[in-house]
């Protein structure tokens, strides 16, 4: 499959402190692809530098097979983290305008805002000023303003940040047909559960490197069976200090335990059995953030 | 550059113009400014022709000098003397004969507003001409050359006659002479005047929009950092795009600005002047040429530019108008040296200062402005100060592009000095 986008040995900094630091992944044409990792990890300052905000300082980035320019730009949508939009404009005015940026006839671009104004329920607003607007009609007008150019790679920064359930729910099944339709897209986030249910590969960044790059079902196969999630009565908690345990992570009503090679799981299951009764033994793939939080550890 | 970049420029820069051009708070300056000028001019019109139609009112006294001592004669020959003048109604009286308590007692007359002044006359007068002239006040006191030149016709006369020439010949001789004025170069003297208020008047309106159009880009680039929209708009254009169109989009609102001001203080003064002869007087010396409009909108473009970029990289580098405060009272110290330098410059606008500050890129959009208003400027100093100008403009724009490109993404701790140096080496 061609990629979409390649990025060798890419190299950032900021007054000596680096950004980005010889980071190298791929995302194959029509995949939705989580680029993940803690604030600071390097995730934006990647970004800019995918969509031409700011140049590496070394390294390479193709997009659609050629060096980056103002020809495979203009075919990127991008949402950034931070939204913004134009308080005193009309929803539609501004919307023309960011099409008229892309090249864009008026007309053209209100036919195109409609279809996607009605189906998040925010046609309705096109005459309104956008500071009448609550904060999530403005992140679906923002949403809308990225898809003005029919972009056939689609970047978003954190896009559900803000959106009640529902709205989320109609994001993520926007974003599914997009993917259907061939388009790639990129999310960069930090909530590493929403990746897992969306994307089909992942590069873990912290601190301006990639921890891991690849396809996400062959990174958690990789990773084994070796995540015990456990629901207790008594509580799970004592079990953080138990000599079986490599990692331990507490979600509230339940935790996850990472195993230490070579123990049974069912050792962990007695005991927990003599602290109370279980009501949840689950033997599974470790979470992203559990393999996240496990690479860290053992690269420090 | 390629077309379609252009049209980005474009794009941006009319988003600016239309969000300005629309917004109440330019109606209402654009409308307020000529009304309140006209206003100006049409009370200071009606107070003059208050004054000069009480000027000629009969009710309005003449002015009374009392002439002490001297020859009797004298005071009929003064008065018809300052009666030639034809600048008022002089009633001169003799005053009581002189004594030892007359000058106390006219003085106490004047003090009591029975006298507006007096001529106390030596009594050696007719060979020494000398005499004393009380005045009731400072207005009184500016008569007293007219009221020496007719007692110096006067005693002319007198002199003749006790030699012996006919009273009617002695008149003759001493009768007073006519001079038609004529001025041969314009701009140094009577039209100088003119010029003074043109210059002063196309300075100010050029400091003014620099000041206020300048700042407007700083405000709209702090406006658009704070709602984050750059991120968005820079993956679709270069900084250096957005920076220039939205120099270009509030340049225009400038220039239509101006232009309407320009339509309405003409056209309300048209009225204004058919209305009242007496500013149709007051508006008489202005005059403004194609040249001084070409001069006024060549530095207007160039001075703005000037001033705009620097605004615009001061607006990208900050986060907020309290951050951004004493970096706007360093960026408007050139314009306010500018405005004080003003009057200096109209007044000798030859002057080696003069032509020292219209050359410098700082003060020069303002300052040369009022040199040409003033006087005819060779044409060698005006090109070589656009010239100049232009050059700096064009290096200032490469440099305040650079600290816009990075300041625009920049969020936090505002930057120092040191940290905006080093901006510039970034890509």
């Amino acid at each position: 499959m061609p990629a979409t986008v390649t990025l060798e040995r890419v190299t950032k900094s900021y007054d000596g402190v680096v950004a980005v630091d010889a980071l190298s992944f791929s995302i194959p044409s029509g995949q939705m692809f989580g680029l993940l990792g803690p604030n600071g990890a390097g995730k934006t300052s990647t970004i800019r530098m995918l969509v031409g905000i700011t140049i590496p300082d070394s390294g390479s980035i193709a997009l659609f097979g050629n060096p980056l320019g103002s020809a495979g730009l203009a075919r990127i949508g991008y949402l950034p983290e931070e939204r913004g939009l134009y308080r005193r404009m009309r929803v539609g005015e501004q919307l023309v305008f960011l099409g008229a940026l892309r090249g864009l006839s008026a007309r053209e671009t209100l036919a195109r805002c409609r279809k996607w104004g009605e189906r998040l329920e925010i046609a309705a607003w096109f005459e309104r000023k956008v500071d009448e607007l609550s904060k999530g009609m403005q992140q679906k007008v923002q949403f809308i303003a990225t898809l003005i150019n029919e972009p056939e790679f689609l970047i978003m920064d954190e896009p559900f940040t803000g959106l009640d359930p529902i709205a989320t729910n109609e994001l993520k099944d926007i974003l599914a047909d997009l993917k259907r339709e061939g388009r790639t897209i990129l999310f960069s986030t930090h909530n590493m559960a929403q990746v897992e249910r969306l994307c089909d590969s992942i590069c873990l960044m912290n601190r301006g490197r990639a921890l891991l790059a690849g396809d996400l079902r062959e990174i958690r196969s990789r990773a084994g069976k070796r995540s015990i999630v456990i629901e207790s009565e008594g509580g799970a908690e004592f079990l953080k200090e138990c000599s079986l345990v490599a990692s331990f992570h507490n979600f509230g009503t339940y935790v996850e335990i990472g195993l230490k090679d070579g123990n049974d799981p069912q050792e962990l299951l007695r005991l927990a059995l003599d602290h109370g009764r279980v009501t949840r033994f689950e033997l599974s793939e470790p979470s992203l953030e559990q393999i996240f939080i496990e690479l860290v550890r053992m690269r420090q | 550059m390629k077309l379609f970049r252009l049209r980005a420029i474009f794009t941006i820069a009319r988003r600016e113009f239309l969000d300005r051009i629309r917004s109440r708070s330019f109606i209402v300056s654009t409308l307020s400014l000529p009304l309140i000028m006209i206003a100006v001019i049409v009370i200071s019109g009606l107070s003059v022709s208050r004054q000069v139609k009480e000027a000629r009112s009969e009710k309005r006294r003449s002015l009374r000098v009392a002439i002490i001592g001297g020859d009797s004669r004298l005071p009929r020959m003064i008065q018809q003397s300052l009666n030639q003048f034809s600048i008022g109604e002089f009633a001169i009286e003799p005053g009581p004969p002189p004594s030892s308590d007359t000058q106390a007692q006219v003085e106490d007359e004047i003090r009591a507003g029975i006298l507006d002044a007096a001529l106390l006359l030596d009594k050696d007068v007719m060979t020494t001409g000398h005499a004393e002239y009380l005045a009731r006040d400072q207005n009184v006191r500016g008569w007293h050359f007219l009221v020496g030149v007719s007692l110096a016709g006067a005693l002319a006369r007198l002199r003749l006659e006790d030699r012996g020439v006919a009273p009617g010949d002695a008149m003759k001789i001493v009768a007073p002479v006519s001079i038609q004025q004529k001025v041969l170069v314009p701009d140094r003297s009577a039209e100088a005047l003119d010029a003074f208020g043109v210059a002063f008047v196309m300075a100010m309106v050029l400091m003014f929009s620099l000041l206020t159009y300048g700042t407007m880009v700083m405000r709209a680039v702090l406006d658009e950092k704070s709602t984050r929209i750059p991120e968005v708009l820079l993956c679709i254009v270069t900084s250096d795009e957005l920076m220039a169109g939205k120099i270009a989009g509030i340049g225009c609102v400038g220039l239509v600005q101006i232009a309407i001001w320009a339509a309405l203080f003409g056209a309300l003064t048209e009225m204004a002047v058919a209305g009242s002869p007496v500013v149709r007087q007051l508006v008489s010396g202005v005059n403004l040429g194609a040249g001084m409009l070409l001069a006024f909108t060549i530095f207007y473009v160039l001075g703005y530019l000037f001033y705009s970029a620097m605004f615009a990289a001061l607006g990208a580098a900050f986060n907020s108008l309290d951050e951004a405060q004493q970096w706007i009272l360093v960026l408007l110290l050139p314009l306010l040296i500018s405005t004080w330098m003003v009057v200096a410059v109209a007044q000798a606008p030859h002057s080696a200062l003069a032509f020292t500050m219209s050359m410098i890129p700082l003060t020069s959009p303002v300052l040369m402005t009022t040199r040409i208003a003033a006087a005819n400027i060779p044409l060698w100093e005006i090109a070589l100060s656009i010239a100049i100008l232009g050059v700096t403009v064009a290096v200032l724009i490469s440099i305040c592009a650079k600290i816009y490109r990075v300041g625009i993404l920049m969020y936090g701790k505002p930057p120092n000095l040191r940290e905006v140096r080093r901006w510039l080496r970034y890509t």
